[in-house]
């Protein structure tokens, strides 16, 4: 079983890493490595000579396995190395998600405003306007005018 | 592919500037003295073909929006003759490709954009619009750099291109104001405004000198085609805009053949520096944008005063009919023995003369502010007796009282009615309404209702009794789906708009106790517990509290109030940091393809179906579903 070694540049939550692969001097990559007994493939240990350890490395592929994992910590015990790993769903099925079809809940760019959206943030005043209607219409507090009302108009 | 706007730093990424073009096909033309290049009808043939002559930047060219066509010209007398002569015309004339890429902004916004010609070179052109479609072009202009297209000695190679910086420099109030950039050829910075370099520059030995300057503001992030930025420089301008500072130990700005090359820039106090997110305006705050066919929304508030004290210069007392007293104690118990003591031989005529008493045939008198309508004169008569005074005849009596409208809307640069975010915070809960109708107080709106469309209020008054119905109506084009045009009444309200006169102590107490019975309105508080400074936006307006603006308004109250309706608009403010949708998104909900998608995305794990990967654990299914579901990056 082979490990290669990556410094991987990205967050954890791309779907798509840019990793890099490390060359020392005076050691291969990929290296040979085992699986240590009683660990899965999905949050493995691997063992290996101290003599291939890269301290640099942060991210690994396993040819075997066939999945990138994220060196999430190292142990050295009588002349060997052992590397804590997560498997990276993301990195190792890439193509096979991007085919899927979903629903979006939030996405950067395709996404419609006039839905709420609970994530933002309010201040706890508001802001108060008037709009007047126009002054020149309606009644008029320039005037005062009296109406009266009689009976009994023989003239009307 | 057209791609018009802002690229977005990061690291790695190139853009193939062969693969981006620019709309339609463009039509490049030649009037006599000025090449053109348009997307649409031959620009000579247009009306405003006079005011482009007139109104052609004398350092080069010119770009204007008409009636869906885009324009650019350029004056060959700004030019050498070299340049301008038959066979080089005609040879920049064939060459120019109808390929263009934005760096920054957008033809009918003014911008920065890269072409090409068919010596594969490169040019950059700083545009600043400001389309109108009228005939006046303002001072629109554009300016090419790097020389003219076609010219083998000028332009940028592919590589050359692909080191070259851009900043976009906004002003103070955070408006695309200056298009800079900077090329390793040798340019230097140039401002499209002037033409000319940065107004003065200030050099410091290291970083921290120029972070030390108090003048310090901010300029967005410098942006490079291949990603890769030099270390240690920077660039940053202070709070006018105006003064561009930069780091020193590169070369000087201020002169051809040199340059610096940013790689900092400073935001709101921060540092960035690496790869980096060109930042991104808060989506939720739509109104700074401004249209080339209407106004913005109108975020300034009219001011509604107070009832005017001298307004009041004809009152009840000028008809004559009534005097008012003032007296004291000594005086009342007089008045009182006076009224309940012997009749006199005087006294007794004054009785006999108040058993006929004419006010009986008075219905009421009122006053009003307004006119009443009349179509002649009259004398006054009751009681089939002809008083001999005249008077104007009121003709009808139903009377319509038109208040006008207001518009609840800003016309968008898509020629579009828009409310006032284009967001759901334009609508209840977060966008409050209330309408004040004189004599009858202040209503809630529904927001729903009246926004995005021209809300009219007209009274309809029933001159016998005073007894008034204000209808609202709106009138609204319909978004497109799920919607459609409105134009009815939405509410009625009643009240009443006479100040009616007593004409008897009989009369006055009826109404005293009439008027009495609407009197307070007071103020109603729910109660609520104040929310904290950024609470989640449904938590804030479910604590808010609601308060009665005023009580009923009937009769003699309404006639000392606001005479004018208004409205009164209480709007949520958010705050939304920067980088917000790249950091969190917006809501979608929406079907996609994943690899249709790019930038930050949450997926719901019940549509996201990967059990069925070949070698792929149920656990690791698991995983990734939770993963999308808190969001990843595509």
């Amino acid at each position: 079983m082979q490990l290669t070694y990556y410094n991987n540049k990205s967050d954890k939550r791309y779907l798509n890493k840019n990793i890099e692969q490390l060359v020392l001097t005076g050691h291969s990559n990929p290296v040979n490595i085992v699986l240590v007994d009683d660990t899965d493939i999905v949050t493995p240990v691997f063992k290996m000579s101290d003599h291939d350890l890269y301290m640099t490395a942060n991210y690994c592929y396993v040819d075997t396995l066939r999945r990138y994992y994220f060196i999430d910590d190292v142990t050295l015990s009588e002349g060997y190395a052992f590397l804590h790993c997560t498997c990276d769903v993301l990195m190792t099925y890439k193509e096979e998600i991007k085919q899927r079809k979903v629903v979006v809940k939030r996405q950067e760019n395709n996404f419609n405003l006039y839905q709420v959206d609970d994530k933002i943030t309010l201040l706890n005043y508001e802001c108060v306007k008037t709009i007047s209607f126009p002054t020149d219409k309606g009644f008029d507090a320039n005037k005062q005018e009296f109406v009266l009302c009689t009976i009994g108009n023989t003239n009307a | 592919m057209a791609l018009i706007g802002n690229i977005r730093l990061n690291t790695g990424q190139n853009i193939n500037i062969p693969d981006i073009e620019w709309g339609t096909a463009g039509i490049i033309g030649l009037n006599q003295n000025y090449w053109y290049y348009s997307n649409g009808n031959n620009p000579a043939t247009q009306p405003y073909w006079g005011d482009v002559i007139s109104k052609i930047n004398a350092k080069g060219a010119i770009a204007n929006y008409w009636g869906d066509v885009y324009n650019l010209f350029m004056d060959r007398s700004a030019h050498p003759a070299s340049y301008w002569s038959e066979g080089a015309g005609k040879t920049w004339l064939d060459n120019v490709r109808a390929h263009t890429y934005f760096i920054f902004g957008s033809l009918d916004n003014g911008g920065t954009f890269i072409c090409k010609d068919s010596g594969n070179k490169y040019y950059l052109m700083a545009l600043r619009g400001t389309f109108n479609d009228d005939s006046t072009l303002g001072d629109d202009y554009a300016y090419w750099f790097q020389g003219v297209p076609g010219q083998s000695s000028d332009g940028l190679t592919a590589s050359e291109l692909q080191t070259a910086f851009f900043i976009q420099y906004d002003d103070i109030n955070g408006s695309p104001k200056l298009w800079i950039f900077y090329t390793p050829n040798g340019l230097g910075w140039r401002n499209y405004d002037a033409n000319a370099f940065p107004t003065s520059t200030y050099y410091g030995t290291t970083l921290d000198d120029c972070l030390s300057n108090p003048n310090w503001e901010e300029v967005l992030p410098a942006i490079s085609l291949n990603g890769t930025i030099p270390e240690n420089m920077f660039v940053c301008s202070d709070v006018t805009g105006e003064t561009v500072y930069s780091s020193q130990g590169y070369k000087a700005i201020g002169s051809d053949g040199e340059g610096v090359y940013p790689q900092y820039s400073h935001r709101a106090g921060s540092i960035l520096g690496g790869s980096r997110i060109d930042s991104s305006e808060n989506p939720y705050n739509s109104t700074s944008t401004t249209s080339p066919t209407g106004d913005p929304w109108d975020d300034t508030s009219d001011k509604i005063p107070g009832t005017d004290e001298d307004q009041f210069t004809i009152d009840a007392l000028n008809s004559g009919f009534y005097t008012l007293y003032n007296p004291d104690k000594t005086q009342i118990k007089a008045f009182n023995n006076y009224l309940f003591s012997d009749i006199t031989d005087a006294m007794s005529q004054i009785l006999k003369r108040l058993i006929s008493n004419p006010i009986e045939y008075v219905v009421f008198c009122a006053m009003c502010h307004f006119t009443p309508p009349s179509s002649n004169t009259a004398h006054i008569s009751f009681c089939g007796l002809d008083s001999g005074i005249n008077a104007n005849l009121i003709s009808k009596q139903m009377h319509p009282i038109d208040c006008g409208s207001v518009d609840l809307f800003y016309i968008g640069k898509d020629g579009l009615k828009h409310d006032d975010t284009s967001s759901f915070l334009s609508y209840d809960p977060y966008y409050k309404i209330q309408i004040y109708l004189p004599y009858i107080g202040i209503k809630d709106l529904k927001t729903s209702d009246v926004m995005r469309g021209t809300l009219s209020v007209k009274y309809w008054v029933d001159l016998l009794t005073g007894a008034c119905i204000a209808q609202l109506t709106v009138n609204r084009t319909s978004r497109g789906s799920h919607d459609v045009n409105l134009d009815s009444v939405i509410a009625e309200f009643t009240g009443n708009c006479y100040e009616h006169l007593p004409m008897s102590a009989t009369d006055w107490r009826g109404m005293a106790t009439s008027i009495m019975q609407f009197a307070g309105g007071a103020a109603s508080v729910a109660s609520g517990n104040a929310a904290g400074l950024g609470t989640m936006a449904s938590a804030v307006m479910a604590e808010k509290v609601t308060v009665a603006r005023s009580g009923q308004l009937a009769a003699n109250y309404g006639y000392m109030g606001k005479q004018t309706p208004y409205l009164i608009i209480s709007r949520a403010i958010n705050q939304t940091p920067e980088n917000f949708k790249e950091w969190e998104g917006l809501p979608s909900n929406i079907t996609y393809g994943i690899s249709e998608l790019s930038g930050y995305t949450e997926i719901d794990p019940n549509t996201l179906w990967v059990n069925n990967i070949p070698g792929i654990t149920e656990r690791e299914a698991d995983m990734i579903r939770s993963i999308c579901n808190e969001g990843i990056i595509v």
